[in-house]
């Protein structure tokens, strides 16, 4: 194979031309339901909905605290105001009653379809003598002031009953007009956004929104603001990871460059050393880019790891350069092991590519095109652009003999096989600790974090972000229809103590089937007219006081059913959006609980219940039941990975025990890497098993480099430096990470950092050094 | 209807607030008589128990209703209204909170829902507990007559208050509270007449 030197370097220089100008344009999603399956079933496309789109994920729960209860009240009226003036919030709410008028005003509008005490009885004489004494009565104590105003069109108090059937549950407590924790020390507000809650930008421009308009309102020094929520945990969890991820890389960057430095004296080899990793990173998210249309972002920071591999072709050349000669002679050497390298890593990822969930497979091109690339560029690209002549010969680092290390390793070959039984052992019994299904574990939240926002989401009666009742149907009507007969049952369970409340779709749009109930029950014109007579016989009301209740009742009997768009612009539109989806054939109604008690208790009573299409939904272990997916096929493609790697080592080798001894080790470390984390207590997450894909490469290269034949005790040196650099360059990359308090880095960091080592202990162990003669 | 609905709570408040019963005392002479005066003087009043006439006279009605009962206070902040006639009904705010219990069952309410309403309060509380800076920051106010017998009006500075209030008139005698005369720019109003203490 020869390529012409120059024409290497214009290939590569359009490449990176076009992959950049690719990458400049690029959508980057971190949009969940993109890593979804296709196969996903209504669930689990429910589930990832929820989580992305749905109403507890968008909801910011905030609460000012640190002042006397007044000035926590004014504070909270002006933070309100001033959220409700940025475009950022659906709805702004602090349990003042004053900003509810808009909503007062629609249901006073659609009051006699929307009010669960319309019959026919309701407009009987008696029944309208009963409201009218009761409004008199009304009208002697305070409470008339209120009810003054819409007496003459509401003697019946419609809207009255209408706000007490959404009130039906335990409201939040109120301290000078506003809500307030029952100790009554933090004023709270609850604040829905606009933006999805996995709009992190958006999320974050929220979250900047309260600061600011807490910190002019005027509170004092002394006071905190506190906020929780899904989309405030996203946005802190970002920052803390990309704080975290900053700085250790930085100590990353430099401990590396440190190390190369010390071995290569110069800083051509430190910046050719650079190159292959980044021109892989950079085709291979090109190339996600062309196949997928999109880029996921944790594709991204999975690529990463995935191809972190790389990093160390350079150096496996670098450090085999005898001081004179030019890069290209050294490669002739080389190439052959780093070929066999480059490719086990390629053929494994292929695996991946035919994964169904989107988001491996986005791996599987990152990692096979950037990996190929990288060989490539090491191959091609270095010798074209380092000096005609390596003057000097890289440098020992480590004064360690380890040709006698190697040797006396070699006798305790007996003990590796004794530790690998031993581990093999560890997990089949403890193969139930291995896994972790749970996602919450890997959010660097802290658990006081976590229990504030129980607290304030318990004090506001805010929905549960974990269990939901989900009603499916073949249409919007039967859907409402549906969700009409679970309040019944859901009424009996808030009484039973099961939960404290719930939302319920057709609370706020009752069915077609209801409404038109409701306009039947309604007297016409004439009828209302001569019972309304009889009824007010007696009593003081002005003749024609109520003409205003005729009017409304003709209009509402003779009038069109209310509809979403009739709800509008009242947050009960927002509502009925939130919780009632779909589409021609197929629609869901979603119903919050909240502070759910017995969650087993609540699933059994649903599915006991007559009610078709009704489902008890819990969001964590449906998420874990995903996460589990994923896993599964992972694994399974991995499995195929490493009989593709197989495959291309018998090609590369012709011989199935040297195939052996390259194997071995990095299935013995990864083994191993189980092993102790399992015994320290740390599940396995999908982090780690990404981790551990690159274990493999990076071992393989490893044990491919250890069973290199070699010529003389000098270049048997040589490989050993570049095993020596290797090694190290990974562990104070990795090592780094280990010490991340964030738990995804951490997970990265110490699977590889352990899985280097091992692997290097066990090829070192197993392997056997021939000599060309 | 909204500033309507908005305010009537705070006309609520008045309407009890200011029917507090006042401690008889006999008074020597007839002093004059300026608000920090009168402020001292009220904030002296202890716990008492007072029956009372209320004529409502309301646009919407052909004749005012008339309601008896008692009125009860207790220091610092709770107060009840107690209707015997024509109906029964039973009313306790304390505080931020506000109880009504008719043969139809209890209702909570949290008064205190509406800064404009929370400045009432405050205007009422703070006439109760003689800070007369805080009612001056609030209402217009204007003290006639003697200490035997005074006549305090108020009219609300803020103009969305002004809208729907006209004024509230406290009468008394020494530091007992005679009659509360609430009228509104509608023209309904509430007259209150509070009589010997309950024995």
């Amino acid at each position: 194979m020869t390529l012409h030197p120059r024409a290497a370097v214009i290939l590569w220089m359009v490449l990176l031309f076009v992959s950049g100008g690719v990458i400049a344009n690029m959508t980057v999603t971190t949009d969940l339901t993109a890593l979804l399956p296709q196969s996903a079933d209504r669930t689990q496309e429910l589930l990832v909905g929820q989580l992305r789109d749905g109403v507890a994920a968008r909801l910011i729960l905030i609460a000012l605290e640190g002042a006397g209860p007044e000035s926590l009240a004014e504070a909270s009226r002006k933070v309100a105001r001033s959220l409700r003036e940025t475009s950022l919030f659906v709805s702004v709410n602090n349990g003042d009653p004053a900003d509810f008028t808009v909503e007062r005003d629609v249901l006073m509008r659609h009051r006699y379809l929307l009010s669960s005490a319309v019959t026919p009885e309701h407009f009987s004489a008696p029944a309208l003598r009963a409201s009218l004494e009761r409004q008199l009565q009304l009208l002697g104590s305070p409470a008339g002031s209120v009810t003054k105003a819409t007496l003459p069109s509401d003697p019946t108090g419609e809207v009255a009953h209408i706000l007490s059937q959404f009130a039906a549950t335990e409201q939040p407590s109120m301290l000078h007009g506003v809500w307030f924790s029952p100790d009554g020390t933090r004023a709270q507000l609850v604040a829905e956004t606009h933006a999805p809650g996995f709009d992190l930008d958006q999320q974050a421009a929220a979250v900047r929104a309260i600061r600011a308009a807490f910190a002019s309102s005027g509170l004092p020094e002394s006071s905190r603001l506190l906020m929780s929520g899904p989309g405030v945990f996203a946005v802190e969890s970002r920052a803390t990871i990309e704080r975290d991820s900053w700085r250790l890389s930085l100590i990353a960057v430099v401990m590396v460059t440190g190390l190369l430095f010390a071995v290569y004296r110069s800083m051509t080899p430190l910046f050719l050393s650079l190159l292959p990793v980044v021109t892989g990173l950079l085709v291979g998210v090109a190339a996600v880019h062309l196949v997928f249309g999109f880029v996921h972002g944790i594709t991204l920071g999975f690529g990463a790891t995935l191809i972190g591999e790389a990093v160390d072709y350079p150096a496996y050349v670098l450090t085999q350069v005898i001081a004179g000669e030019q890069l290209q002679q050294t490669l002739a050497r080389v190439w052959p092991t780093l070929r066999l390298a480059v490719m086990t890593t390629v053929f494994g990822a292929l695996s991946m590519l035919f994964s169904s969930i989107t988001g491996l497979s986005q791996l599987g091109v990152l990692a096979f095109v950037g990996v190929l690339v990288a060989g490539l560029v090491t191959r091609w690209i270095l010798p074209a652009l380092a000096p005609r002549m390596m003057r000097t010969a890289p440098h020992q680092i480590l004064p360690v003999k380890w040709a006698a290390l190697s040797a006396s390793m070699g006798g305790a070959r007996w003990m590796l096989w004794l530790l690998a039984f031993a581990a093999l052992a560890t997990v089949a019994v403890r193969h139930q600790d291995i896994w972790d299904n749970d996602l919450a574990n890997l959010s660097p939240i802290s658990p006081s974090s976590k229990a504030l926002d129980e607290q304030l989401r318990k004090n506001l009666g805010a929905p549960d972000v974990r269990y939901l009742l989900v009603i499916n149907g073949a249409s919007k009507e039967e859907v409402l229809q549906r969700s009409e007969s679970t309040a019944p049952l859901l009424r009996r369970m808030v009484d039973d103590e099961l939960l404290t409340g719930f939302d319920l779709p057709s609370l706020y749009l009752p069915s077609e089937e209801t409404q038109r109930r409701r306009q039947a029950a309604l007297p016409p014109s004439s009828v209302l007219a001569s019972s309304l007579t009889q009824a007010l016989e007696g009593l003081p009301f002005r003749t024609g006081l109520f003409e205003p209740f005729l009017q409304d009742v003709e209009q509402a009997r003779m009038g069109e059913l209310v509809d979403i768009i009739n709800l509008q612009p009242s947050a009960f539109a927002l509502k009925v959006r939130a919780l009632l989806l779909g589409s021609r054939d197929q629609w869901t109604g979603l119903v919050p609980l909240r502070a759910v008690e017995s969650a087993s208790a609540l699933a059994d009573r649903i599915s006991q219940t007559a009610v078709p299409g009704v489902i008890f939904l819990d969001l964590k272990a449906e998420a874990g039941r995903l996460v589990n997916g994923y896993r599964h096929q992972s694994l399974q493609l991995t499995a195929l990975g490493v009989v593709a790697i197989m495959a291309v080592l018998w090609w590369g080798l012709r011989d199935a025990r040297l195939v052996g001894r390259v194997l071995l080790p990095p299935l013995l470390a990864i083994l191993f890497v189980v092993t102790v984390l399992t015994l320290f207590g740390e599940r396995l997450s999908l982090f780690h098993l990404v981790s551990l894909l690159l274990v493999l490469g990076v071992g393989l290269n490893y044990a491919l480099f250890f069973n290199r034949p070699f010529t003389d005790e000098e270049e048997r040196r040589r490989t050993w430096l570049s095993l020596t650099v290797c090694i190290l360059a990974t562990l104070s990359a990795f090592g780094a990470l280990a010490f991340s308090r964030t738990p995804v880095l951490h997970a990265i960091g110490l699977t590889v950092g352990l899985g280097a080592a091992f692997s290097l202990l066990a090829a070192t162990v197993l392997g056997k050094q021939r000599v060309i003669q | 209807m909204t500033l309507r609905t908005m305010l009537a709570p705070l006309i609520l408040l008045c309407s009890l607030l200011t029917g507090l019963p006042a401690a008889a005392e006999q008074e020597s002479g007839s002093p004059p008589l300026d608000v920090p005066g009168l402020m001292e003087l009220m904030a002296k009043v202890p716990a008492r128990e007072d029956r009372f006439t209320e004529t409502k006279t309301v646009a919407m009605l052909t004749r005012p209703l008339v309601l008896k009962g008692t009125l009860t206070y207790v220091r610092p902040d709770r107060v009840e209204k107690h209707v015997t006639s024509p109906y029964a009904e039973h009313l306790v705010v304390q505080g931020d909170r506000l109880t009504l219990s008719t043969q139809e069952g209890t209702k909570r309410i949290a008064v205190d829902s509406h800064p404009l309403i929370r400045s009432f309060i405050e205007a009422i509380r703070a006439s109760l507990a003689g800070e007369v800076s805080v009612l001056r920051r609030l209402y217009h106010i204007k003290l006639q007559g003697t200490q035997q017998n005074w006549m305090l009006t108020l009219r609300p500075l803020d103009a969305q208050a002004a809208e729907y209030l006209s004024s509230i008139t406290l009468s008394g005698r020494g530091d007992r509270l005679t009659a509360v005369d609430i009228r509104e720019t509608g023209g309904d109003r509430s007259l209150m007449q509070i009589h010997e203490p309950v024995s």
